[in-house]
């Protein structure tokens, strides 16, 4: 059977919001590390992730499902188009060979650039029998920069890379709980860069043991190490660049009674030779790090965490020893919860110290410490409290106090108090209060002029109100003071208030429709808090700021399958300055959008389904452009089974 | 001992350890010469200011409040590119704490920072998120020995910031692009990448 997915087909003329060339940049970068991310996670992390099947064979689906997205955005300055392949073919239930691309290409028409990326893999595995595994891999991928595209200063950089791999692995668990694991590989990799060229061969091994124990222990030990050389070329630069990284990990748990301890520890230790600057660059990093700790529950409802911990990392360079570097880092933490009839408490504390030891002016040491503690208590069935408190402190302390005046302590502390009450079924009602104070202390004199402690107070009642099975209504209030107190600098000090309402009505007057009205208002204003000439603090308003937003939505799910929707917003926002206790308009703005939808997802007796949306957004408002003002959003998906 | 008793006592030993390790250090004493150049950042403008007076008054703390606990810095991928191997590893993932600690390696090398802003593009306040863009000139004077050595570096940045519940702005992302001359000057992104290790 065939599975072919000519999947999501997306047409955004214009997005919905405002938005510049640069800000989908970062968006798509976002999205590339993302898929970067998701990238390593598929690779595994150890030798014993996934690998328990047999090596890196996946499970025999005779099946044939090669997937192709593509994926076409636009604004007002950038267009993107990207193409996806994917495709996973066993051929028999011991060979399977994979492949797949994805080509993101990005025009910037605001800075006349084109960005491509492309990235291509395929491989091919096989299982020689249920223990041992083998297979090849190739990647590539191609990432390119043009400025000023086919014009005479037209500049292009680029990177490339490529690697062809062959890898066996041996996986055997044997009946007495020991497991083995074996693993060698090798191949040959090529990097282009603008101006570096390198090719060469690399190789590895992997050995793990693991040995689960009948009475709760259970141990892993497992090395890696890696070796590459490659011919460098850069400029006048001919080298061979040697690399090697080690790595050594081992993990111990002891299961008792309900109580579990566990002992981490990692070794690591690399070098690693390229160009640069037409000369031979050195990186050696070494890595150590220890971790142990104890879930102990050995009084009635009592449970108990600690943790403690070490680590070190350090780096050192030939050329750039600048950079140098030895971070040291010791933690401890403990956790205790204890539940007592209606009433659970719980209390985490947490110290750690930092050794940063960069060979210059930034050496140091850094504390932090933390505490928590939360009580959480039931009273009766319609209400519950939870009243949490939280401090941390943490300081930087500089090696060199005449080379760097940046010594400084922050210290936090934060109470809040959340409670629900439900006194009918029809009626619930919330309170969330909270005061919170930061304090920044500089230490030397030449800082301490910015010492500071802002105080933050906000109380938020919520009450929710039903009529019926079809009506519901929502009203959160919100009001809150935040005070900043500049201690040497008393004139400075500043206070901002906000207060703010809003409300939601949701109502559905019978099943396919639903209509909803909410109303959000906020008002801000801000102004110096200094004291007068009896010394009394007082507050000198000298700005107001007032927003005021109104949505009414109206859905209906046409004959069970297409969703459509309409809403209307309308939104202002004046703000004042206020000189000699007059109000003065300083600006007024407005927003207003009327929004049409329509969205289904289908599926035909033969199993192809359709999804699509079309949306038209209309939109105006100050300082808007014309692009802006008439948008669509329009999106396809289809997957057809053959 | 009882369950209630070993709480008690637990909570006790707590208590005390609290005390010891939460009690911040004294200053030295009032400041020496200017008082704060911060300003509560109730508008964008005020961000960029604080931004200015951090950087060119290297005052690492207020700097580094300038941005959100999520700020991520996006490089030009250009910059990314020309750094060759090293490119992919020096700009990744780069969060708040990059950005102070490079801050602080440029403050401990610089003898003298001047910063200037250009708006290409006003923001639109009416919301909780909004974006800038801005024209930077960035000077520094290196502290390197005999001769100071004066380096200056330009771009445009894309400044996303965001309005908190009590009514502060902060930058959360930071996209930077080379200027689109025929030989654009270095960019902010290549120096925060000569001062991650």
């Amino acid at each position: 059977m065939l599975l072919l997915s000519v999947a999501a087909l997306a047409l955004v003329a214009a997005p919905s919001v405002a938005q510049d060339g640069d800000g989908r940049d970062s968006d798509q970068e976002e999205e590339q590390e993302q898929e970067e991310q998701e990238e390593q996670e598929d690779e595994g992390t150890g030798l014993f992730d996934g690998s328990r099947r047999g090596g890196f064979v996946p499970e025999f689906d005779p099946e044939f499902h090669p997937t192709y997205k593509l994926d076409f955005k636009r604004d007002q300055d950038v267009s993107t188009w990207t193409h996806n392949f994917k495709m996973n073919y066993s051929f028999t239930p011991k060979v399977a060979f994979t492949a797949g691309s994805n080509i993101v290409l990005r025009e910037n028409e605001a800075l006349n650039r084109v960005n491509r990326n492309e990235k291509w893999n395929a491989g091919l595995s096989l299982a020689l029998s249920s223990a041992i595994s083998t297979g090849i891999k190739f990647t590539r991928s191609d990432q390119e920069d043009v400025r000023n595209p086919g014009k005479d200063n037209e500049v292009r950089t680029f990177r490339e890379r490529e690697s062809f791999n062959l890898t066996t692995n041996y996986n055997k668990t044997l009946l007495s709980g020991i497991g083995v694991i074996l693993g060698a590989n090798g191949g040959f990799e090529k990097n282009k860069y603008s101006n570096v060229l390198s090719r060469g061969s690399s190789q590895g091994v992997t050995a793990g043991i693991e040995y689960d124990a009948p009475l709760g222990l259970s141990t892993r030990f497992q090395y890696s190490g890696q070796h590459s050389l490659l011919d460098s070329e850069q400029g006048a630069l001919e080298s061979k660049d040697e690399s090697f990284d080690h790595s050594l990990t081992g993990h111990m748990e002891y299961a008792w009674l309900g109580n579990a301890f566990l002992v981490d520890v990692r070794r690591g230790l690399s070098s690693t030779e390229y160009p640069k600057e037409e000369q031979t660059e050195h990186r050696r990093a070494d890595t150590e790090g220890l971790s142990m700790s104890a879930d102990v529950g050995l009084v009635e409802n009592l449970t108990s965490t600690f943790n403690l911990g070490y680590t070190r990392s350090k780096t050192s360079y030939r050329l750039e020893d600048s950079k140098d570097n030895d971070l040291k880092t010791r933690n401890v933490q403990a956790s205790l919860s204890y539940s007592l009839g209606a009433t659970d408490f719980t209390a985490e504390m947490s110290s750690e110290k930092k050794r940063n030891e960069y060979y210059d002016v930034q050496t140091g040491d850094q504390y932090s410490n933390a505490f928590g503690a939360s009580v959480t208590h039931e009273f009766g069935e319609e209400l519950s409290a939870v009243l949490r408190g939280r401090t941390s402190l943490l300081s930087h302390h500089y090696d060199d106090t005449e080379g760097n005046d940046q010594d400084r302590d922050l210290f936090d502390q934060e109470v809040t108090l959340n409670v629900d009450y439900d006194p009918r079924a029809d009626i619930s009602a919330s309170l969330n209060v909270k005061v919170r104070e930061d304090n920044l202390i500089y230490i030397r004199t030449s800082r301490t002029g910015d010492n500071k402690t802002s105080q933050t107070y906000s109380v938020k009642p919520s009450i929710t109100k039903s009529f019926g099975d079809k009506i519901t209504a929502t009203q959160t209030y919100g009001l809150s003071a935040d005070y900043t107190f500049y201690t040497y600098d008393p004139d400075s000090n500043f206070l901002i208030r906000n207060f703010s309402v809003d409300t939601t009505i949701d109502w559905r007057p019978f099943s396919p429709l639903r209509l909803t009205f909410s109303h959000q208002y906020r008002s801000q204003d801000e102004g110096s808090y200094v004291e007068d000439e009896n010394g009394i603090e007082q507050y000198g308003k000298n700005s107001q700021r007032d927003d005021n937003s109104l949505e009414l939505g109206v859905g209906y799910k046409l004959f069970g399958l297409v969703s459509l929707s309409l809403s209307q917003t309308l939104s202002m926002q004046k703000r004042w300055t206020i000189v000699d206790d007059e109000k003065q308009l300083s600006w007024e703005k407005f927003d207003t959008t009327l929004k049409g939808k329509a969205n289904a997802n289908y599926e035909l007796e033969s199993g192809t389904t359709v999804k699509f949306t079309l949306g038209r957004i209309y939109r105006d408002a100050t300082n808007i452009t014309d692009r802006q003002r008439e948008v669509w959003d329009i999106s396809l998906n289809i997957e057809k089974e053959f | 001992m009882t369950p209630k008793r070993a709480t008690s006592l637990a909570a006790a030993a707590l208590l005390f350890l609290c005390g010891c390790i939460f009690t911040p250090r004294d200053p030295d004493g009032p400041p020496e010469g200017d008082v704060t150049d911060w300003e509560t950042p109730i508008s964008t403008d005020i961000v960029l200011k604080n931004l200015k007076a951090a950087f060119e008054g290297e005052g690492v703390q207020n700097y580094r409040d300038c941005f959100t606990d999520s700020f991520r810095f996006h490089v030009d991928p250009v910059d990314s590119l020309d750094a060759g191997q090293e490119g992919e590893d020096r700009y990744a993932n780069w969060t708040r704490e990059d950005e102070e600690h490079a801050a602080n390696g440029v403050f401990g090398d610089a003898s003298d920072i001047a910063l200037a802003f250009t708006t290409i593009q006003e923001p639109d306040e009416a919301g909780y998120d909004t974006y800038r863009i801005e024209d930077y000139e960035l000077t520094i004077t290196f502290d390197s020995g005999e001769a100071d050595e004066e380096v200056t570096y330009g771009g445009r940045a894309s400044l996303h910031m965001r309005r908190d519940n009590t009514g502060r702005w902060a930058i959360y992302r930071w996209v930077d692009r080379r200027l689109t001359e025929d030989s654009p000057p270095p960019t902010w992104g290549t120096l925060r990448g000569d001062y991650r290790d």
